[in-house]
């Protein structure tokens, strides 16, 4: 019977210290996301201003050299923009941000919506402003996060191990 | 984009046509190719008015229902491919070029330092249909090639098919082996596109495309060695200039501008061109209807 007890109380807190650990993974992704991002609009934005080729081609390039999801972005963005003239480019900018970026904040995704609002719509220097202003954006937001995620892991660790040893002690 | 036209593939098989078409909302395009859309030569696209089709030089409505804001602006968004800035060069001159076809755009305009860099309200979209018309000019090409090529302008109002003419005159002066450089701005002339297709502009055939005509003119003078240069609608002062300059090379000139009739101008670039003494020779395009008449003459008379 004690066995019985043991081997559930490693279970209930192995299963605690897990769902701790998948929330700091999370912010960890969401973390190597924003870098990404920031990456690919930055070689987006020197792209633009050195070739000022259209954003079809210019996306295909870019997506050569950025990593992770940011390069599936551009790459489907740029296989959508075939559907140019049925849907138009903020729609398919919009659907693909909402589609692509789920363990981005709300905030985030909102802001690079915004930002496909503006793409494709004006001359080279608004675009590029338009581009460095959501660049400037989500490095404040990586900034905050690089800042809070070492004491916000310290708490959810804490507290789902804390957790998990509260469910032990009323389960026994 | 300097490239070496080398046009031994068919070009029947590239179809501006169906790029044309394929711009238009999904429900129009039945319309349109019921009411003669292969003998269509513009779509024209105003706001609040029915679409219609040039046919023959008068329009035709293909669809009853009016055109609105929100498709001319989906319409040119595609044809730039939602890329503003990049199109910005020629939308400053009132057109947008989309894979050869030229798309005329007419709204409300955004300047920035005395240049339109956007269009905040779209009101028209014209969108011209080229085609390569072989033999369209014959004895006028033939006459060209017979004497040996003297410099050559060729007039006619808007909508004549000068531009239709000059890349006839190009392929033929260009397949009996004298070397020409194409200053082709608009990219109306090769319409070339991504895919690499293209009008036949003739094996001797070297091709500039997207950069202003004056600037393309002096790279071609330094980098191909041409022994024509060709440019299609000399309108700007800067354009007559640089005609001048490759005159003084001693390359000869072919060239278009809107002009029903230079020699009977009594100023405007057709005629100043003339007066400078650039050509001695005038193909004057008429349009009778449906048909187009082209009238070879000396200058001076």
């Amino acid at each position: 019977m004690a066995a019985v007890k043991v081997l559930g109380a490693i279970l209930v807190l192995s299963g605690s210290a897990l769902f701790g650990f998948r929330i700091c993974s999370a912010d960890r992704d969401r973390l190597n996301l924003l870098r990404e991002l920031i990456y690919a609009l930055e070689q987006l934005q020197g792209e633009l201003e050195l070739r000022c080729a259209p954003f079809p081609d210019l996306f295909l390039s870019v997506s050569n050299r950025a990593q992770g999801k940011a390069c599936g972005f551009l790459r489907d963005v740029t296989e959508k923009m075939k559907r140019l003239g049925e849907e138009s480019f903020a729609e398919i900018w919009s659907r693909q941000v909402q589609r692509a970026f789920p363990a981005l904040s709300e905030e985030e995704r909102d802001e690079l919506s915004r930002l496909g609002m503006t793409l494709g719509k004006m001359d080279l220097e608004a675009e590029l402003r338009a581009l460095a202003g959501c660049r400037a954006y989500l490095g404040l937001r990586l900034s905050d996060l690089q800042e809070q995620l070492p004491g916000r892991r310290r708490l959810i660790l804490g507290l789902s191990a804390a957790a998990g040893l509260v469910t032990v002690i009323l389960m026994i | 984009m300097l490239c070496r036209i080398d046009c031994l593939r068919d070009v029947m098989d590239m179809d501006k046509r169906d790029l044309a078409l394929d711009l238009l909302p999904g429900a129009w395009r039945d319309a349109a190719e019921k009411v003669g859309w292969a003998e269509a030569e513009e779509i024209r696209l105003r706001l609040g008015r029915a679409p219609a089709l040039l046919l023959a030089g008068s329009e035709r409505v293909f669809r009853q229902e009016p055109v609105t804001e929100e498709q001319l602006q989906r319409i040119l968004e595609k044809a730039t491919g939602a890329s503003m800035h990049a199109a910005v060069q020629g939308l400053s001159e009132g057109y947008v070029s989309y894979r050869g076809l030229r798309i005329g755009v007419c709204g409300t305009a955004v300047t920035r330092e005395g240049k339109v860099s956007a269009f905040r309200h779209l009101s028209s979209l014209a969108v011209r249909i080229p085609k390569e018309c072989r033999g369209i000019c014959d004895e006028a090409a033939e006459a060209l090639l017979r004497w040996g090529f003297r410099n050559t302008l060729v007039s006619g109002p808007p909508g004549a098919g000068k531009t239709t003419a000059l890349r006839e005159l190009i392929r033929r002066l260009s397949d009996s082996g004298l070397r020409l450089g194409v200053a082709d701005e608009r990219n109306e002339l090769s319409a070339q596109d991504e895919t690499g297709t293209c009008f036949d502009l003739g094996r001797c055939s070297d091709v500039i495309c997207g950069v202003p005509k004056a600037e393309a003119a002096m790279m071609l003078l330094r980098g191909m060695n041409p022994q024509i240069l060709a440019m299609d609608e000399i309108t700007a002062r800067k354009d007559g200039e640089a005609l001048r300059r490759v005159y003084g090379c001693g390359v000869g000139i072919l060239a278009s501008v809107h002009s029903a009739d230079p020699r009977k101008e009594t100023g405007g670039q057709a005629r100043t061109l003339l007066d400078q003494g650039l050509f001695s020779q005038l193909l004057i395009i008429r349009q009778e209807g449906a048909r187009r008449r082209y009238t070879l003459e000396k200058w001076p008379p």
